[in-house]
């Protein structure tokens, strides 16, 4: 049996989550234009930077819950919910901005416990790895954004 | 070359005496020396400047310069670059001899003075800005200043400072501040101070004007400065914006250097800066605040580790917000 080929349920996004998200999203992406993250001068690059670590980590979460056999509803509702944490950015705050690491993977576990149905540690483990591999990437791009900008 | 000791009168003293003046007046050493009038005589001044070079490198400081403070002085170039001025052995006194150049020419007025006034002068009006060197290493980074004018909100003018009532034996502030110069963590040694900002240099050795250092910053937005000014008694930082390192949080630029008062000894950093905006003044505040307080703690602990007297009660601190 395809354990992941299970039938849809009635876990869909409410119009108020969607509204939300929306405004969530925005926000990020015009704290992301408006202040100097990433150590990137350029606000289109702050922007692309942006969507590219709320995209991924969209995409990260809707994985591991496919992995982890969640129908197609709860999937979208799981990974665009949890998505929404990091996506204010709180964690590239100049000075303080780690910290509120592990308050958003802990946000993120919260959200896939009560959105997706995961368990206690499956939602630990799929928050903190999506958290960790995104900021990598956004790490990684960083500087070769910044070098490409320069040349 | 025959024992130099007092009253002995000839070349090799004029020699000797244009070597101290030389390494007397070379901020890289950091060795403050009285300027001697070089007039081939080996007399009272020359003998406590001798004395004042042999306790710098830990020879016995008898004041007499024979084959072991010969070794020491050669290592630093005496023989090969000491110039004479032509005179009879026999005769007359030489006249004196033009004192060498300094390595780092005075600028006029205040800005080797360094009372809070004077720092907070010298930082506010940025004047290494024109400087040939800051400017090339900028080029070499492709980097521009971060200038205190380019920040947002207040100014902010700030001194953190600790009191050393002895220093160790054979130990002096300028030596201790150029190596601070070398190596700021590792001299201050506070794993606080490292956690908030840890300097990187890329290159060994003396530090020189113009050199960029990156600074691995608390949290996500890392930075680097340049040294901005070098003297015996205070150096300077100045942080910029990097194609290659990015930006630093704040704008401006901070001063280390030590400050005589009577009989004891102020080593401070004093700053004047402008953070980039408003998130960076809220969440920088408390980090930068600790960050200097630990280093003047670490300051404290290394002087008294190497048997001096400082103490961290003594740290004082000052800040002020001002509009200009």
């Amino acid at each position: 049996m395809n354990v992941r080929a299970l039938p849809d349920d009635d876990n869909r996004l409410s119009p108020a989550e969607y509204a939300v998200a929306a405004v969530v999203v925005v926000a990020g992406l015009v704290i992301s234009a408006a202040v100097e993250i990433y150590d990137l001068r350029s606000g289109t690059a702050r922007i692309a930077l942006a969507l590219v670590s709320i995209s991924s980590t969209f995409c990260l979460f809707w994985l591991e819950l496919w992995i982890f056999g969640k129908p197609a509803t709860s999937r979208a509702r799981g990974a665009l919910l949890a998505t929404l944490p990091s996506a204010l950015l709180a964690s590239q705050v100049p000075y303080l901005g780690h910290l509120f690491i592990p308050i958003e993977i802990l946000a993120s576990m919260w959200i896939l416990r009560s959105r997706a149905g995961l368990g206690l540690w499956q939602a630990l483990l799929a928050a903190a790895a999506v958290r960790i591999v995104v900021l990598l990437l956004v790490h990684a791009l960083s500087p070769v954004l910044r070098q490409w900008l320069a040349v | 070359m025959r024992i130099l000791k007092r009253a002995v009168r000839d070349r090799d003293v004029l020699r000797w005496q244009a070597f101290l003046n030389r390494i007397g007046s070379d901020p890289l050493i950091g060795l403050r020396l009285p300027f001697l009038r070089p007039d081939a005589i080996f007399g009272k001044n020359t003998q406590r400047a001798t004395q004042l070079f042999q306790r710098r490198y830990r020879l016995t400081p008898d004041g007499i310069v024979g084959a072991r403070t010969l070794a020491a002085a050669s290592e630093l170039g005496f023989l090969a670059t000491e110039k004479l001025t032509p005179t009879t052995p026999a005769g007359p006194p030489p006249p004196p001899v033009q004192p060498p150049p300094p390595v780092q020419p005075p600028p006029p007025g205040p800005a080797f003075g360094n009372t809070r006034a004077d720092s907070f002068r010298r930082l506010r009006s940025e004047g290494w800005k024109t400087d040939g060197r800051v400017q090339a290493g900028l080029n070499g980074a492709k980097a521009v200043l971060q200038s205190v004018e380019d920040g947002s909100g207040d100014y902010i003018y700030d001194e953190y400072r600790v009191r050393v009532d002895a220093m160790p034996e054979r130990a002096t502030p300028e030596a201790f501040l150029l190596e601070m110069a070398r190596d700021l963590n590792g001299t201050v040694s506070n794993l606080i101070f490292d956690g908030i900002n840890r300097f990187k240099r890329q290159v060994g050795g003396d530090p020189t004007v113009g050199e960029v250092i990156p600074i691995d910053i608390l949290g996500p937005d890392d930075g680097a400065v340049i040294l901005a000014e070098l003297r015996s008694n205070y150096f300077v930082f100045q942080t910029i914006d990097s194609d290659i390192m990015g930006s630093h949080p704040e704008n401006g630029s901070r001063e280390f250097g030590f400050e005589a008062q009577g009989n004891v000894i102020f080593f401070y950093t004093r700053g004047v800066s402008r953070p980039g905006n408003i998130i960076i003044r809220i969440a920088g505040s408390i980090p930068q605040s600790v960050g200097w307080t630990q280093l003047c703690y670490g300051i404290a602990d290394q002087i008294t580790r190497r048997g001096g007297r400082s103490s961290g009660d003594s740290f004082q601190q000052f800040k002020e917000s001002r509009g200009n």
